[in-house]
C-alpha cells in the first residue's frame, strides 16, 4: 500500500513537470497566416533566393512627420545589384543626400555622397552575414536588404504575428497578389506579381508605433534576373575630391554625448 | 510691457515650464536605430523569433489578428496654416527694443498673427536621409522655404525679430534665431554671443545630450535651458551633432579631413551609417 502511494506521487510529480515543461515549450503567441498569403511569400522568396544575381530598381515614397507634427511625403530612389553569395551594390538618392553601399566579399564600404566620406570595414564572406554584421556593429541598415539575404522568407516571416491574402490588384499595370502581413512593430503589405516571375512589385511598411503612423512605399521596377554584374560592380572606387572617415561602432554610441 | 505679475505673463510662464520641462523629458537618444529607407528585417532585429506557426488560422483576404490592412490612419485634421513667406521687408527700424534678459517677453508684429512656437526634433530612430527635409531656420510649413544665412552676410532690413541686450550691447534675434548687429546703415548676421539668453529655441534646433545635459543645437550654436529660456553656451568637448554649420571650411590635418567654424574643429565619422561630427575646441 505504501509503495502504491509513492507510486502514485510520483507519477502525478511526472505528470505535473511534464505538463510544465510543455507549458514553457508553446510559443505565447501563435501567428496565425492566412495559407494562400504564406504560399505566395514563400513562391516569390524562393523565386528571388534562387536567382544567382539581380538587379532591381526601386521608387521610395517615404512619410516624414516634422517637428511641427506636420506628415509629408518625400521620395527616394534605390538601386540595387546583389551577385550570391558574397556581392553587394546599393546607391540610394534623396533631393540633398545620398548613400552608397559596396560589399565585395571581403570589405564594406559607405561613401556619403553629401560629404563626399567614405568609410570601410572587414567584411564576412557572406551577403547575410555582411548585412548582420553591418547592423549590429555599425548600426547600418542595408536598404533593400529584406531582397538581398538568402532566405527572404524565413527574414520576413521571421516576426509575423498574423497574414492575410487580399486578392488580385494591379500594380502600375502589372497584375499583382496582394498580401498583408503584422509584426509587433510593422505592419508590413506586398504586392507579387502574378505568372512565371513572382516578383515583388511594391512593398509597404507601416511603423505603427510611431507618431502618425509613417509608411515606406516601395514601387519596384526594372528587374533583372539575367545579367550577371561584373566585379567591378561590387568593387569601390573612391571617387573624386573624396576622404575616408572612420566607420564608427556602435560600442562607442555614448562617447562623448549621445547622439540626436 | 505686461507686468511679470500680470496674469497673462504668469499664463505665459506656464505655457513655457511646461514647454522646457517636456524638452528635458526627451526620450535616451540610445534607442536609435537606423531604418535603411525602411526594411523588415531591421524592424525584428531585437525581437524574439515567432515560433512556426499553425498556418492557416486566418481566414481568406483577413488576417486572424493584428489587423495589418488598417484602411486609414485615425488623425484626419488637417495641416494648419499654410506656407507664409518670410517678411524681409520689415521696417528698417527695429520695432521692438525692450530688454528681455533674463526672461525675455516676445512681442509681435502686429501685421501678422505671431510665429508657431518651435519644436524641437527628437527621434527614435535615424535614417541615412534624415535632415533631407529642410526645416530648420522656419523652412517648411509656416515659413516658406528655406533661406540660409551665412555668417556676416549683409542685409538693409531685418525680418520680424526681437531685441536681445548682451554686454551692453543690442543684438536682433529674428524668429529663425540668426542675430544681427547693425552695421553701418546695415545689419550683419553675427555668431549667436556664448551668454545671451534668447526666449525660444529656433525652428530646427535638435536636441543633442551630453552627460547629463541636453543640449539645443542648430548651426553652430548651442543653446542650453535655463530660468525658462534658453542660453547660447560653449559646448562640451567631444558633443556630437548630426550637420555642419553653414560656412564652415574644409581642412586637411595629418591626412585626415575636418571641418573649422568660429573656433570649433567639427571631426567627420560615420554612426550608424550617417556621417556626424565630434565637435571639439580647434
Amino acid at each position: 500500500m505504501r509503495q502504491t502511494m509513492i507510486l502514485w506521487a510520483l507519477a502525478v510529480a511526472l505528470a505535473a513537470c511534464a505538463r510544465a515543461g510543455a507549458e514553457a515549450a508553446a510559443p505565447a503567441t501563435q501567428p496565425a497566416v492566412d495559407p494562400t498569403a504564406d504560399r505566395i511569400l514563400h513562391e516569390s522568396c524562393d523565386f528571388l533566393a534562387k536567382a544567382p544575381a539581380f538587379a532591381v530598381h526601386a521608387e521610395l515614397w517615404k512619410d516624414v512627420v516634422l517637428p511641427s507634427g506636420h506628415k509629408i511625403q518625400v521620395t527616394r530612389s534605390i538601386d540595387l545589384a546583389v551577385r550570391r553569395p558574397d556581392r553587394l551594390h546599393v546607391d540610394a538618392h534623396a533631393h540633398r543626400k545620398g548613400r552608397s553601399i559596396w560589399y565585395d566579399g571581403k570589405t564594406l564600404t559607405v561613401l556619403d555622397r553629401e560629404t563626399n566620406l567614405y568609410g570601410t570595414a572587414d567584411a564576412p564572406a557572406t551577403i547575410d552575414q555582411t548585412v548582420d554584421m553591418a547592423a549590429q556593429e555599425f548600426g547600418i541598415t542595408i536598404p533593400l536588404e529584406d531582397l538581398a539575404v538568402s532566405d527572404p522568407y524565413a527574414s520576413s516571416i521571421k516576426h509575423v504575428t498574423a497574414g492575410g491574402y487580399f486578392g488580385e490588384e494591379p500594380v502600375l499595370g502589372v497584375m499583382c497578389r496582394h498580401l498583408a502581413f503584422s509584426t509587433d512593430r510593422i505592419d508590413w503589405q506586398l504586392w507579387v506579381a502574378e505568372g512565371p516571375q513572382p516578383l515583388p512589385q511594391k512593398l509597404v511598411i507601416s511603423y505603427k508605433g510611431d507618431d502618425q503612423y509613417p509608411q515606406y512605399t516601395f514601387i519596384f521596377s526594372k528587374w533583372n534576373l539575367t545579367e550577371r554584374a561584373a566585379d567591378l560592380a561590387f568593387q569601390f572606387i573612391p571617387p573624386h575630391g573624396s576622404a575616408q572617415t572612420p566607420l564608427v561602432k556602435k560600442e562607442n554610441e555614448n562617447a562623448g554625448g549621445k547622439r540626436p | 510691457m505686461i507686468s511679470r505679475f500680470h496674469p497673462m505673463a504668469q499664463r505665459g510662464s506656464l505655457i513655457v515650464s511646461i514647454a522646457v520641462g517636456a524638452l528635458l523629458a526627451l526620450p535616451p537618444a540610445a534607442a536609435l536605430a537606423d531604418r535603411g529607407g525602411g526594411s523588415i528585417r531591421a524592424a525584428g532585429r531585437g525581437e524574439p523569433a515567432r515560433a512556426e506557426a499553425p498556418r492557416g488560422e486566418a481566414g481568406h483576404g483577413q488576417p486572424a489578428r493584428g489587423e495589418p490592412a488598417r484602411a486609414e490612419p485615425a488623425r484626419n485634421e488637417p495641416a494648419r496654416g499654410g506656407p507664409e513667406r518670410v517678411d524681409h521687408a520689415a521696417p528698417r527700424e527695429p520695432a521692438h527694443a525692450e530688454p528681455v534678459r533674463p526672461a525675455p517677453e516676445v512681442r509681435h508684429d502686429e501685421r501678422r498673427p505671431a510665429p508657431p512656437p518651435p519644436r524641437v526634433e527628437v527621434r527614435d530612430h535615424r535614417d541615412w536621409d534624415d535632415h533631407d527635409v529642410e526645416v530648420a531656420h522656419g523652412g517648411g510649413f509656416a515659413h516658406g522655404e528655406h533661406v540660409r544665412i551665412i555668417r556676416g552676410q549683409r542685409f538693409h532690413d531685418l525680418p520680424h525679430h526681437i531685441v536681445v541686450p548682451f554686454n551692453n550691447v543690442s543684438y536682433y534675434y529674428d524668429d529663425d534665431g540668426n542675430f544681427y548687429l547693425p552695421q553701418n546703415g546695415e545689419y550683419v548676421d553675427v555668431q549667436p554671443p556664448v551668454g545671451a539668453i534668447v526666449p525660444a529655441l529656433p525652428p530646427g534646433a535638435i536636441a543633442v545630450v551630453a552627460g547629463p545635459t541636453t543640449y539645443y543645437y542648430l548651426d553652430g550654436v548651442f543653446y542650453v535651458a535655463q530660468n525658462n529660456a534658453f542660453a547660447v553656451v560653449n559646448p562640451p568637448p567631444g558633443i556630437v551633432v548630426p550637420e555642419l554649420p553653414d560656412g564652415a571650411n574644409q581642412v586637411v590635418v595629418n591626412g585626415n579631413v575636418l571641418y573649422q567654424f568660429n573656433g570649433l574643429n567639427y571631426q567627420p565619422s560615420i554612426q550608424d551609417g550617417v556621417t556626424v561630427y565630434t565637435v571639439t575646441p580647434m
